[in-house]
């Protein structure tokens, strides 16, 4: 297999775990147990040990084992060959401390990158139901992944937000609030142009894989910004944009809300507010689609990730799927299946094993784990 | 374990400053414990020296030992350039580039709601007296690049702006002399955002 390959992983004083380590198949790696077995947790830090976030939000000091001083997590990958280790060392504290073939490294953007993987959850499974944050938070959380500058962006945008709502709520004069609107409208600008960006590699992934998956159903994905006038927008549309128009637009809609905003105390238009729309043969989603629907959408998406990440990485990313087979009927299963042995490497948690295929798990490493 | 009264008192100064923790304080205070007493002499009251002999400067609130500060005493500086910053220490580190010439404003912090701080706790009434019918025609804002040191560039250019001043950032993005190759990803991204044309 081209690229990169997880060797092993182990945990010690992570979480339930003592001490476990286990070598990773090239393919498919099972890893099967009782509920509480510890299986999520271990995906959790290998999510963690490679990225710096989870697909859970966790506080740093828990994920070390109740009453220990320090957890470890150490994951050895080769690349076209190459062989690498990265380690991570938390204490109880919540300090934590990578490296990477034993030096240290002082920032997330040195680790970031090294394995991209792409996680798939129960909680992804209601994407596209739901409040907008939901279906900004997958864009956002593999903007992150795939770019520090993202991330970087993301952190600013949000602490700008605080710091105006602050303001609005001390009713604070149009002369104080002015810098802040426009920082707001810059970095705002900046975000949206990034997520965009991202949203315009996503699309027809996702399309084509919905389709498929599907049968035949078309998927659409608009973009609805809080500070264009209310209607959805296309993706290409927006893409069109220069950065300029997208800082004016936003300029133009904090100044139009101004006496609004006062009152609730509150950023009311920026990226912060902006929605990810998802239509099914030309109807939207949150409101007509059916539960197996909504499934299908939240594999599509998964899919296209994998498409992205591999196309912006230039690696096929580690794909984690925890206990997501018992939620998908067996078509979406069976082309969840063919896509985890087209070539991705996977670690998969289940609590059955009835729900694989013989040529599955033929093919796979199963690891059976006992209690914590 | 419990330590002598005067040990105590010690290692609780020493940990009231500020990057120094309960294992840090050990160290300094053992260190002071094991050494002769010219020693703590010294530092007793070199501690004392800079509180009685230091102020800050009436003009750009830096720090200042005589009435001015060196700079603002200075008559071969440019006084018609006023480089706007956040903290003394940024005063050290731009004088050490050697490329500014004219005179200096410390702010003493940067506009933050969420920490209470607004223009009225900065030193910008003072910057806008020290400006006006004054010989400065340009205010260079050196905040720092983060979203209140920005946020605070953009309020003082509102204020400035009218008063007929030219007022400049200064350029942020790639280090000077930095290689490519090495600068992070956020930096050269913003670089090339900012990116001006020559």
């Amino acid at each position: 297999m081209e690229g990169l390959r997880v060797v092993s992983v182990s945990l010690s004083r992570f979480r339930n775990h003592n001490e476990w380590s286990s070598e990773l198949d090239p393919g498919l790696t099972v890893l099967v147990g009782k509920n509480a077995a510890g299986k999520t947790n271990i995906l959790e830090a290998v999510m963690v040990a490679s990225t710096g976030t989870s697909f859970r939000s966790f506080v740093w000091e828990d994920l070390v084992m109740r009453g220990e001083q320090e957890a470890r997590v150490s994951i050895v990958s080769s690349r076209s060959g190459a062989p690498s280790e990265i380690d991570l060392r938390i204490t109880d504290q919540g300090y934590r401390e990578y490296s990477v073939n034993g030096s240290k490294k002082r920032t997330m953007a040195e680790i970031v990158g090294r394995i991209p993987l792409v996680s798939f959850v129960p909680e992804d499974l209601s994407m596209s139901k739901g409040a907008s944050e939901k279906r900004r938070t997958p864009l956002d959380a593999l903007g992150d992944r795939l770019s520090s500058a993202y991330s970087a962006l993301r952190v600013e945008y949000a602490r700008l937000v605080r710091q105006r709502n602050t303001l609005l709520r001390q009713g604070a004069a149009d002369r104080d609030l002015e810098p802040w609107d426009d920082m707001l409208a810059s970095v705002g600008a900046s975000l949206t142009m990034h997520r965009i960006r991202l949203l315009v590699r996503m699309k027809p992934p996702a399309v084509i894989a919905y389709e498929r998956v599907s049968g035949g159903e078309a998927l659409g994905v608009e973009y609805l910004a809080s500070w264009a006038d209310g209607s959805a927008l296309g993706v290409e549309e927006i893409a069109a944009m220069s950065r300029d128009e997208i800082e004016k637009g936003i300029g133009r809609s904090l100044k139009g809300a101004r006496e609004r905003e006062r009152d609730r105390g509150m950023t009311l238009s920026g990226p912060h507010r902006d929605d990810v729309v998802l239509s099914i043969q030309g109807h939207p989603a949150r409101a007509y689609a059916s539960q197996g629907q909504h499934r299908t959408v939240a594999l599509a998406w998964k899919m296209a990730e994998v498409d992205v990440v591999h196309e912006v990485t230039g690696v096929r990313p580690l794909l984690l799927l925890d206990d997501v087979m018992s939620e998908l009927d067996s078509r979406r299963r069976a082309e969840l299946s063919s896509y985890v042995l087209e070539g991705s490497q996977s670690i998969l948690t289940t609590t059955n094993l009835s729900y694989f295929t013989g040529e599955m798990l033929g093919a796979a490493t199963v690891v059976e784990l006992g209690h914590g | 374990m419990l330590y002598a009264p005067p040990i105590a008192r010690l290692l609780e100064e020493l940990e009231r400053l500020p990057g120094i923790g309960p294992k840090s304080a050990q160290r300094i205070a053992y260190y002071i414990l094991r050494s002769d007493e010219e020693v703590a002499g010294r530092l007793a009251a070199s501690l004392l020296e800079v509180k009685s002999a230091i102020h800050f400067c009436p003009r750009c609130f830096d720090f200042a030992e005589a009435e001015l500060c060196e700079v603002c005493a200075d008559p071969e500086r440019d006084t018609t350039l006023l480089c706007v910053v956040e903290e003394p220490r940024d005063v050290v580190a731009i004088e050490r580039t050697g490329e500014f010439r004219g005179l200096y404003h410390v702010l003493g912090g940067v506009i933050s709601p969420m920490d209470g701080i607004g223009p009225e706790q900065l030193r910008v009434r003072e910057l806008l007296d020290r400006v006006s019918g004054g010989s400065v025609t340009e205010v260079v804002v050196a905040t720092n690049t983060t979203v209140e040191g920005e946020t605070t560039a953009l309020y003082l250019a509102r204020m400035l702006k009218p008063l007929g001043l030219k007022v400049t950032r200064i350029a942020s993005g790639l280090p000077v002399g930095g290689d490519l190759e090495y600068a992070d990803e956020v930096t050269l991204g913003r670089a090339l955002e900012a990116r001006r044309e020559l």
